[in-house]
């Protein structure tokens, strides 16, 4: 089934990849745990949408967190998110970031997460097994190499899929971990969005900058990059 | 009824005079980049703002050691065209990016009118209004410029 124009993938691919972020000393985890085991003092969300949580946690210097949320298609791209989503409140004390994720997606129920490589996504729970929803279709093969940005990373995408809409918008500090080095290259796919986007958070870890903003393939998540100051 | 200090008016007493010129975060001028957008449709830029100040009118510099401060931005309304908003720093030459993309393989489908305020250290430098539509993002400045 072929999904409603509005549903193609610009809308839907807000696939964000948030790396961390502001400087804080307040509540600084251990780097030696895993990110999932890493503990945050505080996590205060009020009156707040699934992407608020998402943003706040990366907001949290947490070495290593490599989060990504893709949302939920409104009906119409210019609907308000904060009218179309629930709003929840969470006040977390020194809780690992596995249960912070676990509370988010309890708080909004139509969401799941897991981890996939380095990264940890957000996703839909409703597109879990559906062939035919965009990000869940497979790659025979895709070549990328050199890749600079999301941009010509996208290039050979959007010539491998012509009936699909491939984009990305985004605000912020757009400065990618190392451009001009060879990034991705030959690449088998089975999951077209978590394996793109996983090579790629691979290759800036391999640039050590993976604490240092945030970034996406598929569609680059708005705001300001926030970085540390290390 | 106030009380002296012991020295006051003692030969011990001594004065330095100083001169001190405070500097405020006060407007940015950015650059005027190309649209490195290739997908077809839309546009991606990436704006370089430098920092001025008053009273001075002067340009932050790299030298000024204000590196790693915060810079803010917000939108009104929010954007629903993208996604939300954060936060980043002064780099090393005192300066910031910001990248603003909407940049896709088919005619782009969200329309939107926002006016993005660009802070640093909570000072308001910048306001811009973006306006999306199928051609992309039309950026233009609303100042300050001085």
């Amino acid at each position: 089934m072929k999904p409603p124009p509005l549903a193609t993938i610009f809308a839907f691919l807000s696939l964000l990849a948030f790396w961390q972020s502001m400087p804080r000393e307040q509540g600084k985890p251990s780097l030696a745990a895993p990110p999932l085991n890493q503990r945050v003092e505080h996590f205060d969300l009020n009156d707040a949408i699934l992407r608020d949580g998402v943003v706040e946690l990366s907001s949290n210097p947490i070495e290593g967190l490599h989060l990504g949320i893709e949302e939920i298609l409104r009906e119409n791209i210019n609907d308000n998110p904060r009218t179309q989503n629930p709003h929840f409140s969470l006040h977390l004390e020194n809780k690992t970031v596995r249960e912070i994720l676990d509370a988010l997606c309890d708080s909004d129920a139509r969401y799941m997460w897991s981890t996939d490589g380095l990264s940890i996504s957000i996703y839909p729970r409703a597109t879990v097994g559906d062939a035919a929803y965009l990000l869940n279709q497979g790659l025979e093969r895709i070549n990328l190499t050199n890749v600079p940005d999301p941009d010509e990373a996208l290039t050979p995408l959007a010539k491998l899929l012509p009936d699909e809409q491939i984009g990305y918008t985004g605000f912020g500090d757009v400065q990618y971990a190392n451009p001009g080095r060879p990034l991705l290259s030959t690449l088998r796919s089975d999951s077209l969005s978590t394996d793109l986007l996983n090579t790629w958070v691979q290759g800036a870890h391999g640039f050590g900058r993976v604490a240092r903003g945030r970034e996406c393939l598929l569609f680059r998540g708005g705001g300001f990059r926030s970085r540390s100051n290390n | 009824m106030a009380q002296r200090h012991p020295l006051w008016n003692s030969s011990l007493l001594w004065s330095q005079q100083m001169n001190v010129t405070a500097r405020q975060f006060a407007f940015v001028i950015n650059n005027n980049p190309s649209n490195a957008c290739s997908l077809g449709y839309g546009t991606k830029s990436t704006y370089v703002y430098t920092v001025y100040t008053h009273p001075d009118g002067g340009a932050v510099l790299g030298t000024d050691g204000l590196s790693n401060t915060p810079v803010t931005e917000s939108f009104n309304p929010s954007v629903s065209c993208g996604t939300d908003t954060g936060n980043t720093i002064l780099n090393t030459s005192a300066q910031f990016q910001d990248g603003i993309a909407a940049c896709s393989s088919t005619p782009l489908t969200c329309s939107q009118t926002v006016t993005q305020t660009l802070s640093v250290a909570g000072y308001a430098v910048r306001t811009n209004t973006l306006v999306f539509s199928s051609s992309g993002v039309a950026y233009t400045s609303n100042g300050p410029t001085q």
